[in-house]
């Protein structure tokens, strides 16, 4: 997914944190708006993302729609009731790991 | 500087070439790469058309879009088993339980009653093979008048005639007209083997006949490009 192995547990969350932003998101434009977002910092390849777009709509979080834009179709997606929901759990749990990492490795900060 | 539809076209048949063969998964990728390519010639202009869409597949890793197919697969797969659980978990709750009880406490009467246990095990048999046989067929042809029409296979339609997966067990009901009928059988041999049939038939019932419509309903409500046949 990225330049670190660190963040690939992440992916989930992150894609789940910018649809909780954004009303509705295409692939590319996820891919574009980490990379902004993070300064170039983290990308999110191809193989990576659509693998788990797609298994999260399997699971219900995400919502599809089909829409033609210029001259070709695109494939947008939007969180459903049960993926708003585990968006904010999914965030907590960051939260918590973050802070755990953060007492490990800098206890004075913690 | 925006693609042409030639160039749309072109997209279409390199994914094709790459061993997408479903409309579905093509169109997301087609849509991915050409963002991309337009996104190169924002700062490179003079790039070609090929250029730019080798450094665009290039992303995808040394796999291309093989990872891609392969993960969509398994979800929709798993999506559909899901569905399945889900509507057939309907089956033992309040009203339906009534039903499935019921079923299950008559044809174990019927298993027990008969001297000859053949004039139930036979349409026994028939029901659990033939009649999923017979829908997973008819299946296929209308997913063949689809591509015929519209030069057009989903990913979607073939996940359903695999019954995300379950087609496999339709040899249960090949076991079933193998079975050995002849040796004498308890009352509690007949009550699992009944119970064991009426909730086979029950799955089958709801991948056939409730999730695959649903299934085909939602894709449809999706995409504007789906057509039932």
């Amino acid at each position: 997914m990225s330049n670190s192995k660190l963040y690939k547990g992440s992916l989930t969350t992150i894609i789940l944190k910018l649809l909780n932003e954004h009303d509705k998101m295409y692939g590319y434009e996820i891919t574009q708006k980490v990379k902004v977002l993070t300064k170039g910092e983290l990308k999110i390849t191809e193989g990576a993302l659509y693998p788990a777009l797609h298994k999260l709509e399997a699971e219900g979080l995400l919502d599809v729609e089909v829409a033609k834009v210029d001259n070709r179709l695109r494939k947008y997606y939007k969180l459903t009731e049960t993926g708003t929901k585990e968006t904010v759990s999914k965030l907590e749990e960051l939260a918590e790991y973050i802070k755990t990492m953060q007492a490990l490795v800098n206890p004075k900060l913690a | 500087m925006k693609l042409t539809d030639s160039q749309i076209q072109q997209l279409y048949t390199f994914t094709q070439k790459h061993f997408v063969e479903y409309y579905d998964v093509q169109t997301e990728l087609v849509d991915h790469l050409a963002n991309g390519i337009e996104n190169q010639w924002k700062n490179n202009p003079k790039l070609t058309f090929n250029e730019a869409l080798e450094f665009e597949f290039k992303k995808f890793g040394i796999c291309g879009f093989s990872d891609v197919i392969e993960e969509k697969t398994k979800a929709l797969n798993k999506h559909y088993r899901l569905l399945v659980w889900r509507y057939f978990k309907e089956f033992f709750k309040l009203p339906k339980i009534i039903g499935t009880l019921f079923l299950i406490w008559s044809y174990y009467q019927v298993l027990i009653g008969l001297n000859n246990r053949y004039w139930i095990l036979i349409p026994t048999a028939i029901l659990v093979l033939f009649v999923p046989i017979w829908a997973v067929y008819k299946q296929s042809r209308r997913i063949k008048a689809i591509k015929q029409q519209t030069n057009k296979k989903w990913l979607f339609d073939n996940i359903s005639l695999q019954l995300g997966g379950m087609v496999h067990f339709l040899n249960i009901g090949l076991q079933v007209s193998f079975f050995n009928y002849s040796t004498i059988w308890s009352h509690t041999f007949s009550l699992v083997f009944s119970i064991g049939i009426v909730l086979f038939s029950l799955a089958l019932y709801v991948a056939i006949w409730i999730v695959s419509p649903k299934l085909r309903k939602t894709i449809a409500l999706q995409h504007p490009d789906y057509k039932f046949a």
